[in-house]
């Protein structure tokens, strides 16, 4: 159980602190409501490129970075598909000068061509050490177009191409920041050895006269419906083939996606799962073999994807695939094995819930898609996930015709 | 009321860190048993260190071998019903190689503690080793090598560690693929007998620990046989005279650099101060490397600078994936940098920002029990304790400009370092 109370400030910053008496640092996690769906198609990547430039001064604070280490703090920040989140912890006593850094930047930025240059260079780097320069590095940019086809989830977080980066401009840049990076369209979450009158105190000195923006509600267009198998296959100077096999399945407000995830656990999760067993250890068909869920706000992907040993063939190993599919749609996934999965995931709460950071985020992201209270019942809605219900879901969503596949072929030498 | 945004709120000076507590239990048979109580939840964390690291290999690949498959099953149990016996308690375990031990890392709810702890007694007691898993796990690790090969980060570092330790050391060799596959089962065995079956030496416990789980730790933990005989210090590096090597990957369109050279072991006297100047240098978000490379020149998605260190050996290693095209400049301005730290003093501003930040760093791992027993293996199994855990935050607060001054010049000249690239450009040294 993870105690929280929540407060809403005038221009509708939503405010969380959690209570940790055991931990001598604080932390504060702050999410907004913006991600690379929110993308202009012909600019994606922005949402991504503009957390690197929210690192490069505000107002009235020349370096972001400087003053929070020199009170001992450590920060970082991710942008996914959904949002776009920014987390820090300091010696608790230092807090506000967490507060009064955090809040300057969602006042104004700086806006410094200099900045918005050397992160444009940073930001293509970041494109090529991490998709081009690996690999099957990749992997998720020929993905996302073959499954989706009109939802922005069709990009990835770093961009369609490398131009769109090397093409954002200072007006791109103000525009994104007014429209998005307001207090109204963001959740702030504080946790340490704190009271929360103190909390509410500060949080109202540094966020209360933000002004709030003018949030223009979310169009995204939705996927339609995918009615029948599609198919792609490249190659590229690698070593092995792998096989990448997706089907779209529910969004992570939607109360099927504990049992579509402990359905990827079942099918995929470590060296106890029954894809690991039978095609890793017993036919040897995969060196590599895992199954996941995307776990994105909307409709998302249970995504197989392996390794192939050599001398397999792609289309034979796509075969056991569906064989195991077809298992669970014939045979109910018994208690014992349901429990294992469900056990895991028990453990694995407790364990990420043991770090001050991990619940301020916790509570931020869930708050976010849903409430914060949400964190509560997560455990309960897994434990709640029953076999009929796993073999239900495989029989509607994981048929031929719904199928995104993948062969991603490793060129002859 | 508008506030003065401009002006910094007060701030407190980390002055006297706090030195986590830990115990140490010694059971019948010698065997420490350190132990981190925490019970703000339900879950205990327990590492088991055996003196049985990659230094022991007589093959290449032999340790992480026999870690890989000690796991996957027991005399009794297949490999999938041991996996699936652990997964069922919702455990986490993992056998992780390092240079000098191996360790068992489990994680578990405090409610199945036992169920869990005696499996992992299975495991130590009666392994199986069986030849199919060992067979598979070295058709697995050959695909993996061949592909980690591929990839210009992982050649450069290849390389750096046969020119910083020697090609005939165990970190500098250059394996092949085909040494993945050259292990059999009596090598492993063999291993498995000559030091892993004796070789126990320490245990950490963090976390909600009861009286009835130290009761389970004496009487199974406190029966295992504590044998020092197999314990080697290993080899010494034996670096090689050649200073630069260049690696060609067709297409790559970044170059892997490693700049950096063999250095002391974890033990030595300067390693302590050390840590403050690599740190200046690479080793956080406002680094001169960072600042310099990312920040001003946009050279690269990040720099770092860090020591690599060992019982009797060490490397200082900075390292960077820049784009092909400006990685002459990047040596240029790294060399730079070194030059800039050997010829002057440290900025007190900005040396009081690193000990802040470090100071900050140290309260981070004192999250809570599971990150406190971190710093405590990174100590307690190199023969240190508390007092040099006082050392290192000492040497954080009180080491001069002039002094690090002085290590720069002993450490960082740009001459004496070695330069490894990594991608389709060979620019020289």
């Amino acid at each position: 159980m993870i105690d929280y109370q929540k407060f809403t400030l005038s221009n509708g910053l939503r405010l969380l602190f959690h209570e940790d008496k055991t931990t001598p640092i604080a932390a504060i996690n702050i999410v907004y409501d913006v991600g690379a769906r929110d993308e202009d198609p012909t600019k994606t990547g922005f949402a991504h490129l503009f957390e690197h430039l929210m690192f490069g001064g505000s107002k009235n604070i020349p370096s972001y970075d400087e003053p929070l280490q020199r009170v001992g703090g450590e920060n970082n920040a991710y942008t996914n598909n959904d949002h776009t989140n920014y987390y820090l912890t300091l010696p608790v006593e230092n807090l506000e000068t967490g507060l009064w850094l955090e809040s300057d930047r969602m006042n104004e930025l700086a806006f410094t061509p200099k900045s918005l240059d050397v992160q444009r260079q940073v930001v293509m780097e970041e494109f090529k050490q991490r998709y081009l320069n690996q690999p099957y590095g990749d992997t998720w940019l020929q993905f996302r177009p073959l499954a989706y086809k009109v939802h922005p989830y069709r990009w990835a977080t770093i961009g369609m191409e490398l131009s769109h980066i090397a093409n954002a401009t200072m007006d791109d840049v103000k525009d994104f920041f007014y429209r998005f990076y307001r207090p109204n369209n963001a959740v702030i979450c504080v946790a340490g050895n704190l009271e929360a009158n103190k909390v509410v105190d500060l949080v109202n000195k540094w966020f209360g006269d933000i002004p709030a923006g003018a949030i223009v509600p979310k169009n995204i267009p939705m996927e339609p419906v995918q009615t029948e198998r599609r198919f792609v296959e490249i190659t590229r100077n690698v070593p092995d083939d792998m096989l990448y096999m997706g089907f779209h399945i529910c969004g992570k407000n939607d109360d099927a996606i504990h049992a579509w995830d402990l359905l990827s656990d079942v099918l995929g999760r470590g060296s106890s799962s029954r894809l690991y067993n039978d095609l890793v250890k017993e036919k040897e068909v995969f060196s590599q073999l895992g199954c996941f869920i995307t776990g994105d706000h909307h409709p998302g992907m249970l995504v197989f994807s392996g390794k192939l040993r050599p001398g397999v063939s792609l289309e034979e190993a796509e075969k056991h695939i569906w064989s195991h599919i077809e298992a669970v749609k014939s045979n109910l996934i018994d208690e014992a094995e349901l429990s294992k999965v469900k056990n895991k995931t028990e453990s694995g709460l407790v364990f990420s819930w043991m770090n001050v950071l991990s619940k301020a985020t916790g509570l931020c992201i869930n708050e976010l898609y849903h409430d914060a209270g949400e964190i509560n019942r997560i455990l309960g809605k897994y434990q709640a996930v029953d076999g009929p219900q796993l073999q239900q879901l495989t029989q509607r969503f994981l048929n031929p015709h719904q199928a995104c596949v993948l062969y991603y072929r490793a060129q002859k030498s | 009321m508008a506030i003065d945004r401009s002006i910094q709120p007060h701030s407190v000076q980390i002055s006297n860190p706090v030195i986590p507590h830990y115990d140490t239990l010694v059971l019948n048979n010698g065997l420490p048993v350190h132990t981190i109580i925490d019970s703000a939840a339900d879950a205990v964390k327990v590492s088991l260190y055996f003196n049985a690291g990659i230094k022991y290999n007589v093959k290449p690949f032999l340790a992480s071998t026999v870690a890989s498959v000690w796991h996957q099953g027991t005399e009794k149990h297949s490999a999938l019903a041991f996996s699936t016996a652990i997964d069922a308690y919702g455990a986490y375990l993992s056998v992780n190689p390092g240079y000098e031990f191996i360790e068992i890392s489990i994680h578990t709810l405090g409610k199945y503690f036992a169920s869990v702890m005696d499996l992992v007694m299975e495991m130590i007691n009666f392994p199986a080793y069986r030849e199919s898993d060992i067979s598979i796990d070295a058709k697995n690790r050959k695909q993996r090598l061949i592909t980690e090969q591929k990839k210009t980060g992982f050649t450069a570092m290849s390389n750096f560690n046969k020119l910083s330790f020697g090609a005939s050391h165990p970190l500098g060799y250059i394996a092949s693929p085909s040494d993945a596959e050259n292990i059999n089962r009596t090598d492993v065995l063999d291993f498995h007998k000559n030091y892993l079956s004796k070789g126990l030496f320490s245990a950490l416990v963090a976390g909600n620990l009861r009286p009835e789980m130290m009761q389970w730790l004496e009487t199974n933990l406190g029966q295992l046989p504590m044998d020092f005989s197999s314990k080697v210090e290993g080899p010494l590096a034996q670096p090689e005279t050649q200073n630069y090597q260049f690696s060609y990957h067709h297409d790559a369109n970044q170059s892997s650099l490693i700049m950096g050279k063999s250095l002391f072991s974890r033990l030595h006297p300067d390693f302590p101060k050390m840590r403050l100047l690599v740190t200046v240098l690479g080793g956080y978000f406002s680094s001169r490397l960072m600042a310099n490379i990312r920040e001003d020149k946009g050279f690269t998605y990040g720099i770092s600078a860090y020591m690599n260190v060992h019982l009797n050996s060490g490397q200082l290693i900075i390292r960077t994936d820049v784009g092909t095209e400006v990685s002459a400049n990047a040596v240029k301005e790294i060399r730079l940098e070194l030059q800039r730290l050997v010829d002057e003093e440290i900025p007190k501003e900005e040396l009081d920002l690193v000990r802040n930040y470090m100071l900050g760093t140290y309260l981070r791992s004192m999250d809570g029990a599971l990150s406190q027993s971190e710093i405590w293996s990174r100590l307690l199994n190199y023969g240190l304790g508390p007092e040099a855990l006082l050392t290192n935050l000492d040497a954080v607060r009180f080491t001069t400009s002039k002094e690090l001054q002085a290590l720069a010049q002993q450490y960082f000249q740009p001459d004496s370092m070695n330069l490894v690239v990594s991608g389709s450009l060979d620019i020289g040294y």
